[in-house]
């Protein structure tokens, strides 16, 4: 659009009719602005258009839509590429939906929960992933269940957590997948620090007031790396200055080696030990021998 | 069984009569065959009487070939797992084939055990085999020896096999211990470390004992090498020699036998030991055989590699020992933590008397048994027909109860893997076993013998009245009876009334009639055997009135002609 | 015994006697038994046939059993390994059964079934050779003069008796004498506190709280079996506060951290079981419990005696060390304990 110069609207108001000066002014646009204002009114300063305004208009309206867009389809992930305090809003809200109710509206704990402050992200990863949270009902400990969140809300609930006070943060793949393991070296670790709760290798065993350490054969090397860390309910506390990041994989190794490989001698009875060998001896070996011996000494048949 | 003869060949066809027919003169090879043999042994005779030998046909009597097949199997597999282990201990580098214990340190008695698993074929499968076997073994013995307590088979003239049989039994579980500790894993390990304790704990001498046996401080450098001795050559020689002497006292004086008809105390009835009771034991070997190599094929036993090499600063949950030592284990999980300490010196009661004291009377008990029996009865006479339990109600009532002790001890010994499984607390399981093992054998005591008491009143009915046919008939009178038919004299006869425990003997009066005390009034010994004999005797069971007492003969008659013609 | 021929008749499908010949050598039939097979020789060769059925699937397990020995080894894979023991076992399993069940069968089947006698003929001899035998017995010991001779049976009886000592005596030297061995251990005044698996010292802020660990006065491989077997010992972090000490221990522990030996006082497990919530050693043998702050006081289980303690403190590089050994012998009670 082409704008004439001032002095042709000067020009052009200066031989407008005189009108009353009560008249309104025409409806033209160049007699508008300059008629009327020149047939009496105050001068003002005219408003000017820059024939540059369409296109600061089109910038900013692409930055605007653009950055909305942008901020609207975030992800919320683990390195908090999303904007982080979206992470901590969402994971406070699902806090307050699922958790408040035993674990208090601050995560200060109550009557029937520790609290939470301090736990930090890996302990909310570990409990949430492996089901334990939320706890389906008071017990002696909580039991691995299907999981109800789906990982990123649990990322959120972990990243929550972690914003109120400092705590052992979720470990990244490169820290709990074994890279340059040494089995052996695991299963001595695992030996020395592990198998008197979790049996050598791992099938679960007995513990005091009701408790029980679970079975290992269904965590994933996160959660194993993470349970060590945090230490969940009773479990005690294995901090990376005292098994160091690589003697974790080393445990995770050989837990994974141990699930991995097959039992050359045959059914394994759930590596249990003795007792379920006894078992099968008495009812298996004696049974089917004492009916081989029954056999052997019945009546004969005798012809009709 | 007929034999090929030169030239001739005899029908092999079956007789109206059954069984083939002998031949009427025998082969002039097998004659010159035993004269080669009798002429240097004087053994015709011998062999024309044992291969005579009637045994008794009854799967019951087939326990303790059990065990004695598993024992020739040990030592079939033992000698060539010999060929492999390696009692050694010194530290090596495990550098085998299996992938999770590369590059671990361990005995050479562990890596030796891992080599014959995984690096020589069929090394697994005997291995397997033996520790299979050697549980058969202990099963069997324990089968055989409560077969044997039941029908009272202990009795003179078998007390000498009685005795013979308990020490295997003894041996057996200590050549067990040794056998599965050879490996020097986690498991067996923690169990000769509780065994130290278990010796430290005797007064006295404890530490003495644990330190000659050991050779030093736990572990003690010697400790493998010296179970393998004891393992393989001390132990199994004393089995060989007690489980020979055991057979031919056997043979000698002859099996025993179920009351029945034809056999009294004099005979045996059965089939002669050659050809077919030898093919039956024979065959019956090979079903063992196979039974271990099934077994040992598909189920999996002391996975070693899992427990890995031993360390005492390390031990796995749910440790048990194999199920004859399990009882001991149980027994140290239920004690109470009773110790004395005086005058510097400490008793640990919470050790010395699950793992040395129990053990000890139990074995005991065993042992005394057929001893204490025959003195309360003041029974001298031979027995050679089995008693059916139901007619000994105190001597069953009694095995029963040593049996209750027996299962609660072994299931306490696993009180951890019971409390996992069944999620039942831990420290409450404890308290059970506590509390059963009060409680449970009284109660099974008093529980057997009246069921042995209601058994032998049926049966004693069965005899007099017969059973119920289920045919119900009006007499005469009105009356409406169940006709009951007479037992076939077969039936009568297996169930060995004649047997039965009568009630206790008359005792002397206290004074007689001159006023003089019976020297076996007053004494103590004479008062605790009528007490024990309280347990044995029994009044006589007697036979329920039937309520046709009151009849008269005619109706007596009349029922005896209705009955009579039924089956 | 088989001279005397005692018939007995019933039977269960009427008296049949059998001919005389037949009973001379062997033991006399009471009850003949008439089996299908005796009755039918069509019957009696299709047990045969099954028999030998047995007897072939045995063969075919011998073969089977030779082909696995080949085919695998257990070397190669675990995965091979299983599938080695598994056809061994079932191939050497067929071949026994086949064996096992095919001569029971011929037993069953095919030899004679009848129910024949034997006398036992009294075990005790007669009263002639019981007389005569205890006068060989007692004539014998006339004349080896012993009744007579006291000083004879005397000095044998002392020399058989002392017989019995040697045997004795040289089983001395299988252990050493106890004498105080079983009261230390190798830790000692300054004995770093070294990971049991790592070597490397435990310092200041390794253990989280809640956390525990194994260690070890010396590295493993520097240590003798029977050193090592005594010396593990736990160090653990309680929670702030929590640590009540025993009267006059009040400095054997360093900023919440206590450590106590790991041998069991009941029969010596290593007491592997730390639960973080109750704060109690759990003994996976036999379920003693010892409670870590009240100075491993037993509160359930077989234990009589709590857990002997190290005393601790932190040296100037921070590494944990021992400011004393044990002030009473680690693991089970012995009679000279005190």
């Amino acid at each position: 659009m082409a704008f004439e110069s001032e002095e042709s609207v000067v020009e052009l108001t200066s031989q407008a009719t005189p009108a009353n000066e009560s008249a309104p002014p025409p409806a033209d646009q160049a007699a508008n602005t300059g008629a009327g204002r020149r047939a009496g009114v105050r001068k003002r300063r005219p408003f000017r258009r820059s024939r540059w305004a369409a296109y600061a208009v089109l910038l900013v309206a692409l930055t605007g839509v653009g950055s909305a867009y942008g901020l609207a389809t975030s992800r919320s992930g683990v390195a908090a590429v999303g904007d982080p305090s979206q992470q901590v809003t969402a994971g406070r809200a699902l806090y307050l939906q699922g958790c408040s109710s035993c674990h208090g509206a601050a995560a200060q704990g109550g009557q029937d929960a520790p609290s939470l402050v301090g736990v930090g992200a890996a302990a909310v990863d570990f409990q949430v992933s492996t089901g334990r949270m939320p706890l389906k009902i008071q017990g002696a400990q909580a039991e691995r269940k299907p999981s109800r969140y789906t990982p990123e809300q649990i990322d959120q609930l972990a990243a929550y957590i972690a914003s109120l006070a400092p705590g052992p943060a979720v470990p990244g793949k490169e820290q709990y997948t074994p890279s340059q393991a040494d089995i052996g070296y695991g299963g001595n670790l695992f030996r020395t620090n592990c198998s008197s709760c979790h049996n050598f290798v791992g099938a679960g065993g007995a513990l005091a007031d009701g408790k029980h350490a679970p079975s290992l054969n269904d965590a994933t090397d996160k959660q194993i790396y993470e349970a060590m860390l945090t230490g969940p309910g009773t479990m005690p506390v294995f901090g990376d200055k005292q098994l160091t990041p690589q003697e974790k994989q080393d445990v995770i190794a050989y837990l994974n080696q141990m699930k991995a490989t097959p039992d050359p001698g045959g059914a394994n009875l759930g590596r249990s030990g003795a007792v379920a060998e006894g078992l099968v001896a008495f009812l298996a070996g004696m049974t089917v021998l004492a009916g081989v011996a029954m056999w052997i000494g019945a009546r004969a048949k005798r012809a009709a | 069984m007929s034999f090929t003869t030169r030239g001739a060949r005899p029908t092999n066809a079956p007789t109206a009569s059954g069984g083939v027919t002998a031949p009427r003169a025998t082969s002039p090879n097998v004659k010159k065959a035993l004269s080669e043999i009798d002429e240097r042994f004087g053994s015709a005779g011998f062999l024309k009487r044992n291969l005579n030998k009637v045994f008794p046909d009854h799967w019951s009597f087939m326990l303790g070939e059990i065990a004695l097949y598993s024992f020739i199997i040990l030592l079939l597999t033992g000698t060539f797992l010999t060929f492999f282990f390696r009692p050694g201990e010194n530290e090596v580098i495990y550098q085998g084939s299996y992938v999770p214990l590369q590059g671990v340190q361990m005995t050479e008695a562990f890596e030796s055990t891992l080599r014959l698993s995984f690096d020589v074929r069929g090394g697994l499968l005997i291995r397997q085999i033996h520790h299979w076997a050697a549980l058969l073994f202990m099963a069997a013995i324990i089968c055989h020896m409560c077969r044997i307590f039941f029908t009272g088979a202990f009795r003179k003239p078998r007390e000498t096999n009685w005795l013979i049989g308990f020490t295997l039994m003894t041996l057996g579980i200590f050549e067990g211990f040794c056998g599965y500790s050879l490996p020097d894993d986690l498991l067996s390990g923690t169990g000769l470390r509780i065994a130290y304790g278990v010796a430290e704990s005797i007064p006295i001498v404890g530490s003495y004992v644990a330190m000659f046996t050991f050779g030093g401080q736990f572990p003690g450098p010697d400790l493998i090498p010296r179970l393998y001795v004891v393992h393989i050559l001390l132990i199994p020689g004393i089995l060989l020699a007690l489980i020979t002497a055991h057979m031919l006292i056997m043979w000698h004086q002859k099996h025993t036998q179920w009351p029945d008809t034809h056999r009294t105390n004099e005979n045996v009835v059965g089939a002669p030991f050659y050809p077919a009771f030898m093919a039956k034991t024979g065959g019956f070997f090979f079903a063992v055989f196979a039974a271990c190599a099934f077994l040992g094929g598909v189920v999996q036993i002391n996975p070693v590699w899992l427990y890995g090499p031993y360390n005492p600063a390390q031990v796995g949950a749910g440790s048990q020992p194999d199920f004859y030592i399990g009882w001991l284990e149980g027994t140290l999980r239920m004690m109470p933590n009773f110790e004395s300490n005086f005058l510097g010196h400490t008793i640990s009661w919470n050790v010395f008397i699950p793992a040395v004291v129990a053990p000890g009377v139990f074995f005991t008990l065993i042992a005394i048994y057929p001893a204490l029996e025959a003195w309360i009865t003041k029974d001298r006479a031979l027995h050679n027909i089995c008693d059916r339990p139901r007619n000994k109600p105190g001597r069953t009532a009694f095995g029963a109860t040593m049996i209750a002790y027996f299962a609660i001890m072994l299931l306490a010994g696993g009180n951890d893997l019971i409390a996992d499984h069944f999620h039942i607390s831990l420290y409450a399981t404890t308290w059970i076993f506590r509390i059963s093992f009060v409680v449970v054998p009284p109660i099974v005591f008093w529980a057997t013998r009246r069921v042995c008491l209601g058994l032998q009143r049926k049966d004693l009915h069965s005899a007099e009245h017969g059973y119920e046919t289920g045919r119900i008939v009006m007499l005469p009178h009105g009356e409406f009876i169940e006709v009951e038919a007479a037992l076939p004299p077969q039936q009568i006869a297996r169930m060995g009334l004649e047997y039965r425990q009568r009630s206790a003997p008359e005792l002397p009066p206290a004074v007689d009639e001159h006023g003089v005390r019976s020297p076996a009034s007053n004494s103590p010994i004479e008062k605790v055997r009528n007490a024990l004999g309280g347990f044995i005797y029994e009044p006589d069971v007697g036979i329920e009135p039937t309520g046709h007492d009151e009849e008269s003969e005619r109706e007596q008659q009349e029922r005896a002609q209705i009955t009579s013609g039924t089956d | 015994m088989s001279e005397q021929i005692e018939k007995h008749s019933t039977t269960a499908a009427g008296a049949v006697a059998p001919p005389a010949e037949e009973e001379t050598v062997r033991p006399p039939v009471i009850e003949r038994v008439i089996r299908p097979q005796d009755a039918d020789p069509r019957r009696a060769k299709r047990s045969e046939r099954i028999i030998a059925l047995f007897f072939l699937l045995s063969a075919l397990g011998t073969i089977g059993f030779i082909a696995s020995y080949v085919a695998y080894h257990p070397s190669t894979s675990t995965g091979d390994a299983q599938t080695s023991n598994i056809l061994l076992g079932v191939s050497l399993g067929v071949t026994l059964a086949g064996l096992g069940l095919g001569i029971i069968g011929w037993v069953r089947w095919l030899m004679p079934a009848h129910e024949t006698i034997q006398e036992r003929h009294g075990l005790a001899s007669s009263e002639e050779d019981l007389d005569e035998a205890a006068q060989v017995v007692m004539t014998g010991l006339q004349e080896t003069g012993l009744p007579r001779r006291s000083l004879l049976k005397r000095s044998l009886g002392l020399s058989l008796g002392l017989l019995a000592l040697p045997p004795l005596v040289v089983l001395r030297d299988l252990g050493p004498l106890p004498e105080k061995k079983l009261r230390t251990t190798l830790w000692e005044k300054g004995s770093v506190l070294l990971n049991a698996e790592s070597g490397e010292p435990v310092k200041l802020g390794d253990i989280e709280i809640g956390g525990f660990t194994t260690v070890v006065p010396k590295p493993v491989e520097q240590m003798t079996p029977e050193e090592y077997a005594k010396a593990p010992v736990l160090l653990i972090r309680l929670e702030p506060g929590l640590n009540k000490p025993f009267p006059g221990r009040e400095n054997w522990a360093y900023q919440d951290h206590v450590a106590y030996s790991k041998i069991c006082t009941h029969v010596g497990c290593p007491v592997g079981l730390y639960q973080k919530q109750n704060h109690k050693l759990l003994c996976p043998c036999h379920q003693s419990t010892f409670l870590v702050p009240d100075a491993c006081r037993v509160v359930f289980g077989p234990a009589a005696r709590r857990l002997p303690q190290l005393p601790i403190t932190v040296n100037s590089d921070g590494e944990f060390v021992a400011t004393a050994g044990f002030d009473e012998p680690v693991g089970p009670s012995f009679w000279e304990r005190g």
